[in-house]
């Protein structure tokens, strides 16, 4: 039962799912980078304190990250196949991915930002620094550790829910998981698809920290 | 004219638990080129009055002039344009972490668009003055807290400011490290001609560099004016503290009463310049052939001026003592009640 045609099958999963994975966390940090820095600017003890943005941007990010992922994946469906003219498939994931991503992104960088010690960013505002030069030249380039781990645990957790997408036809590994191990009883290659999961995460999780490491100058 | 001026401000700050007044209708004036210290105790409003000088904190009341142009009436562009001339220098030293000496020194450059080139040469003779050069690739976890701030110091040179403000910029430094930096300051106020405010909790800051002083209470200014004559007439209470705090560390061990004399007039006496180097008490005593305590004596560098203070105690019951009294002020000598 071991053949060929799936051997050929899990090396497309694995495909799928790094597919899936890096193009999301790539959109989520597209949206999600702009929503972190301005739910830090727009905090109350941030370089421009506006409590209602902050407020609005706040529930908004709330809504979307208490929202179940396989739920918001359902939710979504209109909108996925106004998007992409589909609802299944792997490029149609992207979408509810996407959308999941943005607000957890945006909550890892806030928290990110957060780090910079704020006297670093009172020097700069004494040597004439605008709000946009802080957050550019100040408070991204001191949290870049912070950033790069951020961003480690967020395709880790991409992945897990592209995972979840399997079930209502996504493809990938998680998909393979499902249908193969879950539903035909060959645990066999759930085994291998779980494996091959673990093991993904492993590298993203070792090349970020890695990196992260590689920047950080504090030490 | 005068660099900066501080004309009657309040700042006031809301708080959870009601508002709090950090500053109540200070008004300050410093001159171009001073070394301008603020001296009180934490709380007492100095770091939220320096903080006033840039507007990093606009006050409640009152107006900070800047060469004679009101900080209030800039535009947040023309504000920052006119930060460039006013450097600051902070406790924690507050570098960019995850760039090295040099990128630090470039940095408020960086901010007004020069070039790379161009600032990378400014940085490094700035970091020749500073004593740092060597150092410009290395980061700044890999320094220590002396050499951080003397980065801090550079970086606040890179725009060519009139005016250096420096918060507490020595409370986090050792004794050693601390006269190193006051030295490198005195330095670049004599050679640059840049007016300096420094803010400090430590008497011995003010005496070893500043040339004027204001000292600063419950956010009012309680006492200002040139540092000699504070130190030898301190008027407030406060100044009178903060003056024997700082004699008394390296005086305690001195304190030591002779048995012979005890409960005989206790008065403090002045040296001024001219008296310093007369032998007055030895002459005092063989004059009167009576015998006079020194509970407690000290010279100190003030303003670059050798300043001497002792307490002395005469005898008890004696009654040579208005005529030794005299005998000290005809020498030039200042007499004053003990505290």
């Amino acid at each position: 039962m071991w053949t060929k045609q799936v051997t050929d099958m899990i090396i497309a999963g694995v495909g799928e799912t790094l597919y899936m994975t890096l193009f999301s966390t790539f959109f989520g940090y597209v949206f999600g980078m702009p929503l972190g820095i301005l739910l830090k600017v727009s905090d109350k003890e941030g370089l421009r304190p506006n409590s209602v943005l902050y407020k609005i941007l706040d529930v908004i990010a709330n809504i979307f990250r208490s929202i179940p992922f396989l739920i918001l994946l359902i939710l979504l469906i209109p909108f996925t196949r106004f998007l992409v003219g589909k609802s299944y498939g792997t490029t149609a994931t992207i979408v509810p991915l996407t959308i999941a991503a943005i607000p957890f992104i945006g909550r890892m960088v806030e928290s990110s930002l957060n780090e910079v010690d704020p006297g670093v960013i009172e020097a700069a505002r004494s040597m004439g620094a605008s709000n946009l030069q802080i957050v550019f030249k100040v408070m991204l380039v001191e949290a870049r550790t912070s950033l790069i781990s951020g961003a480690t645990i967020v395709t880790g957790t991409i992945l897990g829910y592209s995972a979840m997408a399997g079930t209502v036809g996504g493809g990938g590994l998680g998909d393979i998981a499902v249908r193969y191990g879950y539903n035909r009883w060959q645990t066999d290659i759930m085994l291998v698809t779980v494996i091959l999961l673990v093991v993904l995460v492993q590298i993203f999780q070792t090349i970020g920290m890695l990196i992260a490491n590689k920047l950080d100058k504090r030490k | 004219m005068s660099s900066i001026v501080i004309q009657d401000v309040s700042k006031t700050f809301e708080t959870k638990d009601g508002s709090v007044q950090a500053l109540n209708h200070v008004s300050l004036s410093i001159e171009s080129g001073d070394i301008y210290g603020i001296i009180g105790m934490s709380g007492a409003g100095k770091s939220t009055l320096v903080r006033c000088m840039n507007f990093l904190e606009v006050p409640s009341e009152g107006n900070v002039l800047i060469d004679g142009k009101p900080l209030s009436e800039f535009s947040p562009k023309e504000l920052r344009k006119e930060r460039e001339k006013i450097g600051m220098i902070f406790q924690h030293f507050n570098l960019l972490m995850q760039k090295n000496v040099l990128e630090n020194v470039c940095f408020p450059l960086y901010i007004q668009g020069k070039k790379k080139s161009e600032a990378r040469a400014k940085a490094l003779e700035l970091l020749e003055i500073v004593g740092l050069a060597d150092r410009a690739k290395a980061y700044p976890a890999q320094l220590s807290g002396g050499q951080k701030q003397r980065v801090a110091i550079a970086r606040a040179l890179a725009s060519d400011p009139q005016i250096l403000l420096c918060d507490e910029a020595t409370s986090a430094l050792d004794p050693q490290t601390t006269s190193s930096i006051l030295e490198l300051l005195q330095n670049i106020n004599q050679k640059f001609g840049i007016t300096i405010v420094i803010i400090t909790h430590q008497m011995s800051v003010v005496r070893e560099i500043c040339t004027h002083v204001a000292i600063m209470k419950d956010g009012e200014v309680k006492e200002q004016g040139l540092v000699e004559d504070i130190f030898n007439h301190p008027k407030s209470q406060v100044a009178k503290e903060l003056i024997s705090r700082d004699s008394g560390s390296d005086m305690e061990s001195k304190k030591l009463t002779q048995p012979e004399i005890q409960n005989g007039e206790i008065v403090r006496i002045v040296f001024s310049e001219n008296s310093a180097f007369e032998p007055v008490i030895a002459n005092l005593i063989l004059t009167f052939h009576e015998p006079v305590n020194i509970l407690k004596a000290d010279t100190k560098n003030v303003g670059g001026v050798a300043k001497g203070e002792m307490i002395l105690q005469f005898m008890n019951g004696s009654t040579n003592v208005p005529e030794m009294k005299k005998f000290l002020m005809e020498r030039g000598l200042e007499i004053g009640e003990a505290n």
